[in-house]
This record gives C-alpha cells, structure tokens and sequence, in this order.
C-alpha cells in the first residue's frame, strides 16, 4: 500500500481551503502552516504574470510530498522522521530533539519549527480547542497531538489520525473544487488511481530525486491559443 | 610566582567562569521563552549563530589536533613545547563544539533518543560518533603528553586519524544537502579539512609568537609559512566554490548569489582577512612575532567569518523553484512559511534574512566559555603531571626539545640566557 495525492492544478481555485481546514483539523499552532497555497511568478497572490506577452496565473498547493526517497528522513539522527507502512512519511514528537537538519534538507521548505510554547486560542468558553482532540499514536509513535510539544518539528501527516481510521486528509475533504484526491496509488482500483489513469501528471523538484507522492496535473488552460 | 604571575593566571580562570556563568544564563532564557524570542531564527534560516560557532571551534579541535600530531610524528623538536598547548586547544574545541550543538537543540530532553535509536544514515549521527571518539582520543593524548608515555607517538596517529574523519563528516554534514547548492559540492569535504589546518596553525602562529622565546627563529618562520600555505589553498577552494555557483546557471544558483550579494561584506571580511594575513605573515620580515601575532588574529576573525557564511547563502535563498505547468516558463521561487507570526506578523515569507539577536550572541559564551576552561584544566593537569614524570625520565621529547634550544646557541649569548630564564619560570609555574 502506498498512500499518494493527486492535485488537478486545472481545479484549483487558489481558494486556500485546503491551507486553512488543515491548519484547523491538526491544531496547528499559530505561525505554523503544513499547507500553503502560492501562484508561482505573482508579485502578489492571486495576481498573473506574464509569459511570452500573455497573462497567466496558476496556483500552487504545497505540502509535505511524502517522497519515497525522503531526505528528512534520512539525516535525521534519532528516527524520529520515518515513513509507515503506507509510505506517509511521519514525525515522532517524542523523539524529536529539535536539531532541525530535516528543514534544511527539505528542498520543498514545508516542514515547521515549534519555535515557542503554542499558545492556544481562547474561546467563549474560555478554553477553546481546536483540531483533532485526542493524542494519536502510530506502532507506539506519538504522531499527533493537539498541544505541541515546544522545539520540535512538524508537518502534514496526510492526516494520519484519519487515514489510519480509514478517513482521508481533511484538505481532500475541504476542498470545495475537489481539485485534491487521495488513495492508494498501489491500487488500480483507487480513486486516485483512476483519477490519473491516461493523464499526464509531474512532480515538483524532481532534479532532487525525492521522488515524491504528491502528483500534480498539469493545466490545460490556455493551451491551444 | 611574582604577584603579577599570579594575576595573569588567574584572569583567564575568571573569563570562563563569567563566559560560563552568563551564557548559561541566556541559555536557560532560550529555553524558558523559546527560539521565537530567544534568537532570530526561522523555518527558513532554521540553522543560525550557535551552528556557525560548532564549525568554528571544531575547527580548531581538528586542526590543533592536525598540529599536535606533526609536531610528535614529524618530531619536531624545535616546535615540541607548543605540543601540550595544541592538545589542549584540541579537546577544549570539541568539547566547546559539543556544548554549541547541546545548546542549538529545540528539545534537548529527548537526546536519549539519539543514544538509544540513532539513525545510521544521517550524518549528523556520524557526526556525534566521529566528536565523541575524537574526544576520548585527545583525552588519552592529553594523558600521554603529561606522562610522556611511550605509546604517544600511537595515539597521535589516532588524533590524526579522528581529526581527519571528524572533518570529513562534518563536511558531509553540508556537502550531502542536496536542497542547498551552496553546500552541495565536493569542495566542502575538501574546504572542511583544509580549514581545520588554516585554524590549527592560525591558533599555533598566535601561541607560539606570544612566547616567542621558547622557539627558535627557524621554528617560527616554518610555522607562518605553513599557515600562508594552507590559507592559499582555502581561498582556491573558496573560489572554486563560488565559480561552482557562478557557472551554475540554475535559478537556485542565482538565489545563493543573490543572498552572498546582501551580506557582501562578511564575504568580503571571509576571504579579505585571511588573504590579508598571508601577505602579513610572507611579507612581515621586520618583527615576525609581531606579523605572526597579526597575521594568526586576522586568520581567526576570518574564519569566524567564514563559518557565518556557511549559513548565509544556505539559508536565506529559497530552494524550490516552480514553473508555470502547461507553458514554457521561468521557474520562481513559492513563498515559505517562516514560523514567525507570532514574533513579527510576517507568515510567508520567499527568504528570510537572519540576525542572530543579543540573546544568541549571549548565549555563544558558553561554548566559548566551557572551550576555555577545558583549555585552563588541560594545561594545568599536564603541568601537575607532567612535571614528575619529566624529572623521572629525564629524556622526555619537550625537554629534549628546550635543551635543544639551548645547546643551539652559544652559552653566554645574552638571548639564551633568556630563553633557559623563561624556560626555567615556566618550569616553576607549571611545577605549582
Ligand atoms: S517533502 Fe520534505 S518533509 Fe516531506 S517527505 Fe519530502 S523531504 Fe520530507
Ligand atoms: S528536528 Fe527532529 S525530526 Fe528533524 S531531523 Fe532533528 S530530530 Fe529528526
């Protein structure tokens, strides 16, 4: 089994829904996002650039890209970066010491530093709590919990406290242009199996030779003019 | 011991002890109110001050290791007595580069996991193997030197062989980053090991000019002819390594220029200041203590420089670069999520620049401040052991070397008497 995503870049909508509902459902504290969403070459988002004297504007939905040949995982000194079963490449709070050389052989800059005590929102009730309520651990592995521990790194789990429960990521979910799908890439049968069957899909940084599971599908807008 | 002897040693015992009393103090500020507020650090700039300190004082652990070991297996009898110096600047760099790597972490409370489940392939757990025998290794050489065994000529093939590999895999460290092209070449490796030679010799030209009179001219000369040499070869590195970025045509490349451009001058402190000193240390014929003196100074602030600049060109460019999907296009970098809403409201950032902020500067103190005080414990525990083994054997090499120094001159030359003067005050202090 080997979980994987296909994002269509012909769906996306540059909304941010995705950014957002993940950022709520993994309680990720303020400053922290797993998620962005940027429109390449823009000075400012949601605005074109031009190319060959034509307008154009495409958007970008990153996250961690769960790459087979992860490199945080390898320099990562304590294993406390490993990839599970369904190739979801994960972080163990609790083994984590904060040395940070997993953010800087990230080349796709999606992981995130604790870099001090998360401070929660208050609410009406004077304790509001967002997110996933309950610690989920993995074969024993803390991989998400709603207080973070402080100096310690994080990023997208593809939603593990779901997926492992047979849910999927809640960004998949949230989407309201269903530009995002996700399965078992294994499975012919998956819906993001079938999604990609006959498309043409591309990767990013692929001269770094992560080999990523996150598939983007090229636009077709503009083609042909 | 005159009063004022008496004072000058007591200084630098001092100066550890406040380095060590004040940076532990910002230490503990880092850790109660966070790396937000403790330093100036982001997700992007995630590797800052204390990294570049690692790298400089490991530096001048392998390279006082580098030193140590010629000297003995080279026998030079002529630069004999700074072998116990070397030594001691050997272990107190790594120990102090340990400290440094301590302090950076974010959790320090979970290191057991690195003790417990280390992960064979990262090379920052090479790293930590390659510190720790390099550490037991000076550690028994320290032991060898103070009893003048007669194994020590082994061990220091040992040191030699630690330093070596404590350089290449920090080297490594950088080098196997593929996301960072600044770092992602075969000259860093290379550059890592040469360094250490430039520090090793920087800090032995320094020592060794101080006390000038424990040495034969000759000794000297060889020594500032060393450090120009390795220094040459560094700054060759150095360019090739900007023409590797230079020629390498990727927008990545242009990102590590474009960061090197806005902190231009510490590039220029980087490779001026140490180019500056090699033509001091050839050209400086007139007081060559003095030109040694300056020279070695120049050559550490530079190479302080040099580790900062590890960091700059890394760190504040971005590392991926996206083109449009279905058109041919010019790849730009996507904005990162810096970590630092909190702190200044900026989310997401393209890069980040980095200022190490006044409680990083402090909290530097205390790597130093523990290097200094290993230095202190290793010179004195060679002097309280040393001193019986010496008066025992009576043939130990660092004697054998000042007597050189006075057999090589004739008996009533007013310099000798100076010199045997100097050697039998250093005798008396190091015997107390
Ligand atoms: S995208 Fe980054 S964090 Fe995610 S698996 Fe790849 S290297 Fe690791
Ligand atoms: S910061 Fe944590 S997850 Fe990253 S390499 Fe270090 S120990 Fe591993």
């Amino acid at each position: 089994m080997r979980y994987a995503m296909a994002i269509d870049l012909d769906r996306c909508i540059g909304c941010r829904t995705c950014a957002v509902i993940c950022k709520d459902h993994n309680a990720e504290p303020r400053g922290i996002w797993w998620n962005r969403v940027f429109s390449p070459g823009a000075p400012e988002y949601g605005t074109s650039v031009i190319v060959d004297g034509a307008p154009r504007m495409e958007f970008v939905p990153i996250s961690c890209q769960h790459c087979e040949n992860a490199p945080c995982q390898q320099v990562c000194p304590t294993g406390a970066t490993y990839t599970d079963d369904t190739g979801t490449v994960l972080v163990d709070y609790e083994k984590c010491i904060g040395c940070r050389y997993c953010i800087t052989a990230c080349p796709y800059e999606v992981r995130q530093f604790n870099w001090s005590k998360p401070d929660g929102v208050e609410g009406v009730d004077g304790e509001y709590r967002w997110g996933y309520p309950e610690d989920y651990r993995q074969d024993g592995h803390l991989v998400y919990t709603p207080v973070r521990p402080e100096g310690v790194v994080e990023k997208c789990t593809f939603c593990a406290q779901y997926t492992n429960q047979g849910g999927i990521p809640a960004c998949c979910t949230g989407c309201p242009a269903n530009a995002r799908i996700f399965g078992d890439i294994e499975d012919p049968e998956s819906e993001i199996s079938q999604y990609m069957s006959g498309r043409e899909w591309l990767v990013l940084g692929e001269s770094f030779g992560t080999k990523p599971k996150v598939y983007y599908l090229p636009s077709t807008r503009g083609e042909g003019e | 011991m005159t009063e004022q002897t008496q004072h000058t040693r007591k200084w630098p015992i001092i100066l550890a002890a406040v380095f060590i009393a004040v940076g532990c103090a910002a230490w503990i500020c880092q850790l109660t109110m966070g790396l937000l507020v403790g330093s100036g650090m982001s997700n992007t700039f995630a590797w800052g001050l204390m990294i570049a300190v690692f790298a400089f004082l490991v530096g001048f652990g392998a390279g006082s290791q580098f030193v140590a070991s010629y000297i003995v297996l080279a026998n030079r009898k002529d630069l004999m007595p700074y072998v116990k110096t070397a030594q001691a600047v050997a272990l107190a760099g790594a120990i102090g580069a340990g400290v440094a790597i301590l302090i950076d972490l974010g959790h320090p409370a979970h290191i057991m996991a690195m003790i417990t489940g280390p992960n064979p392939t990262s090379a920052l757990t090479w790293d930590m193997i390659a510190l720790t025998v390099f550490i037991v290794i000076a550690i028994i050489n320290v032991i060898a030197i103070a009893r003048n065994s007669k194994a020590l000529k082994f061990w220091m093939v040992l040191g030699l062989i630690s330093a070596f590999a404590l350089q290449l895999v920090e080297g490594l460290l950088f080098a196997l980053m593929e996301a960072r092209v600044w770092w992602h070449s075969f000259i860093m490796p290379v550059d890592f090991i040469v360094v250490a030679v430039v520090c090793g010799l920087a800090i032995a030209v320094i020592a060794c000019a101080l006390k000038k009179d424990e040495f034969k001219p000759e000794a000297l000369h060889d020594l500032s002819f060393l450090l120009a040499v390795a220094i040459i070869v560094h700054l060759v590195l150095a360019v090739i390594e900007l023409a590797i970025v230079c020629f390498g045509g990727s927008a990545a490349d242009g990102g590590a220029l474009a960061a090197i451009g806005s902190v231009w001058l510490f590039y220029a402190l980087e490779l001026g200041l140490p180019l500056a000193a090699v033509f001091v240390l050839l050209l400086g014929k007139k007081d060559p203590a003095k030109s040694m003196l300056i020279g070695g100074v120049l050559t550490v602030v530079g190479m302080f420089f040099h580790r900062l600049m590890l960091l700059y060109p890394a760190f504040a460019s971005p590392t991926l670069y996206v083109p449009l999907s279905n058109v041919a296009s010019p790849s730009w970098p996507l904005p990162a999520s810096t970590g630092l809403y909190n702190h200044t409201g900026n989310a997401f950032e393209i890069a980040q620049g980095y200022i190490p902020n006044f409680v990083e500067w402090v909290s530097m103190l205390l790597p130093l401040g523990v290097a200094l005080a290993v230095f202190l414990v290793v010179i004195w525990f060679v002097a309280k052991v040393g001193k019986p083994a010496a008066e025992a054997s009576g043939t130990q090499d660092i004697i054998e070397a000042k007597e050189t120094v006075e057999v090589s001159e004739p008996a009533d030359d007013p310099e000798v008497v100076e010199v045997k003067e100097a050697l039998v005050e250093q005798e008396r202090g190091e015997g107390r």
